[in-house]
């Protein structure tokens, strides 16, 4: 087990000296460059590797943190960004330097291989009530309220693209279609129905908008890739694309050009062809 | 020309030969009057007209005497205020499908070709018999006929931006001919082209009025080279009749 503390120290670019695997509960550290630090240690510290490039810090050299100095003992990573630009404090020290002795905020549970999950779950929810059991990252909101946050205002700037999507796509709708006016009264001058103009319309915001959904679609994985090439960012974004979200974005495309349509397609529906062939 | 006769249905007695003895008339106002802004302004006051099928008539006079307007009513695209419209003896006060009225019974050419910009000419032609029973193809087939009946023959691919004025006329006469129209409504179809065009669009409006003996033309115009190629011209003047007489080149 291992103590994480928070002080995150900026990015840099990959630095790799030496191999060496150490384990901290279910994701893998590595070791690249001197040593793990001695547990019982107070003056040593490990940097993830971008921090370490980032302050210019080799194994060895010093790192004033508050009011204390100490020595790089190793430079690890964890091949997630976030990791990767932060500090490893021996446990023992930490909690005293923090004030919480034997306080720990997070433990991994390695469960022999065959062993029911649910079950073991179920015990430590049974035997240790004042601590909070996760399995997923989703669950992981239960035990830290800043997570749910996160999650949360990804919610609401998720809402406001829509939001402000629907009005810019609805709106150019709307205009592109009423330019056309004229061209509707045409065509019910010359023997369309109502019906059919609106169908007309309909159908030309259908298509319209699963076109646009699709290059939506296609520039959104294109700009996720790109986005995952940023340093700051490498291991920490792991995009999931399933049929569901794929559907949700089609419809929910669909859903904004249809209401775009809809607007023009019952003004011409509702328009006298005189004054539709009049429209300048 | 070839005359194309087309699977459109009919009205009863459409089928009958034109300029029958017991035909009604092709067109029948009497005493119509329209008005606008709550009577403000009165476009037709009271006109009285009778074109027979099969005849040509050319409606001219001053601007805003109310040519226009009478198209539009014949055409159903508006309601007279009062008075009566017959077409083929139909009031079409009581015509409760406009649109179907229009594409079975009316052509239409509009001084400004109104072509759909986005279309090639053989799809302009092609909307035009949209709601009948043709298929895809036959729509297809006839709209290529007709637009090698004008003369444009080779340009039906071409949008609207790349024929001239003339070509887009001889187009919207090609649209407004798809369905066989009974009445063919031209307003002004010669003011926007140049003279080489004009000629061409009176060449083929002789050549509708050889080929297509049945239907009735009424063609508001100012020119007087196209009111010399109908039977009959009109003069209208605040909104009625002022006199008719016979075109010199007619029988």
């Amino acid at each position: 087990m291992i103590g994480v503390s928070a002080s995150w120290v900026g990015d840099g670019v990959a630095w790799v000296t030496d191999i060496r695997q150490a384990r901290a509960g279910p994701h893998t550290m590595t070791v690249v460059a001197g040593r793990p630090f001695a547990a019982a240690a107070t003056n040593e510290l490990m940097l993830g590797w971008r921090a370490a490039e980032n302050l210019g810090l080799h194994v060895g050299d010093t790192l004033r943190v508050g009011d204390r100095t100490y020595r790089v003992a190793g430079i690890y990573s964890t091949g997630q960004a976030l990791g990767d630009t932060g500090a490893m404090f021996p446990l023992a020290w930490f909690q005293t330097y923090q004030r919480q002795p034997s306080q720990y905020t997070l433990l991994f549970v390695v469960i022999t291989p065959g062993a029911s999950v649910t079950a073991v779950q179920a015990r430590i929810d049974r035997d240790f009530p004042q601590l909070v059991s996760v399995r997923t990252l989703q669950q992981f909101g239960r035990a830290d309220r800043s997570l749910s946050l996160i999650l949360a205002a990804d919610k609401g700037a998720t809402v406001l693209a829509l939001v402000i999507g629907a009005i810019v796509v609805m709106s150019a709708m709307t205009m592109s279609f009423i330019e056309r006016t004229r061209e509707f009264g045409v065509l019910a001058a010359i023997g369309w129905t109502r019906r059919r103009v609106a169908a007309m319309i309909m159908s030309e915001a259908l298509l319209i908008g699963l076109i646009g959904t699709a290059a939506g679609l296609a520039l959104s994985v294109l700009a996720v890739l790109a986005v995952q090439q940023l340093p700051a960012l490498a291991g920490i974004l792991h995009p999931v694309y399933t049929a569901g979200i794929f559907g949700r974005a089609l419809y929910t495309a669909a859903a904004m050009v249809l209401l775009g349509g809809l607007v023009p397609a019952i003004r011409a529906a509702l328009a006298r062809p005189l004054e539709a062939l009049r429209h300048e | 020309m070839s005359n194309i006769r087309t699977q459109v249905p009919r009205l009863a007695g459409q089928d009958q030969p034109p300029g029958g003895q017991d035909q009604p008339p092709a067109v029948e106002m009497n005493d119509v009057t329209k008005a606008y802004d709550g009577g403000l302004i009165t476009a037709l006051n009271g006109l009285s007209l009778r074109v027979e099928r099969g005849e040509s008539v050319a409606v001219t006079g001053p601007s805003g005497c109310g040519k226009s307007t009478m198209l539009h009513l014949i055409a159903a695209l508006d309601r007279p205020t009062a008075g009566t419209i017959r077409v083929s003896g139909a009031d079409l006060a009581q015509e409760e499908n406009l649109p179907g009225y229009r594409r079975r019974h009316i052509g239409l050419v509009f001084q400004l070709h109104n072509l759909l910009p986005q279309l090639s000419a053989v799809q302009n032609v092609e909307v035009a018999m949209f709601g009948t029973h043709l298929s895809r193809r036959q729509r297809r087939d006839r709209a290529r006929t007709l637009l090698a009946d004008v003369d444009l023959a080779g340009l039906e691919a071409r949008p609207p931006t790349k024929l001239s004025g003339g070509e887009r006329q001889r187009v919207a006469i090609a649209r407004a001919l798809a369905n066989e129209p009974e009445v063919l409504l031209a307003d002004e179809p010669t003011g926007s082209l140049d003279e080489r065009s004009v000629d061409l669009v009176l060449d083929l409006f002789a050549r509708l009025r050889t080929e297509r003996p049945g239907m009735t033309m009424i063609i508001v115009t100012h020119d007087v080279r196209v009111a010399g190629t109908a039977d009959r011209i009109i003069w209208l003047r605040d909104g009625r009749v002022d006199h008719a007489h016979r075109a010199a080149g007619s029988a």
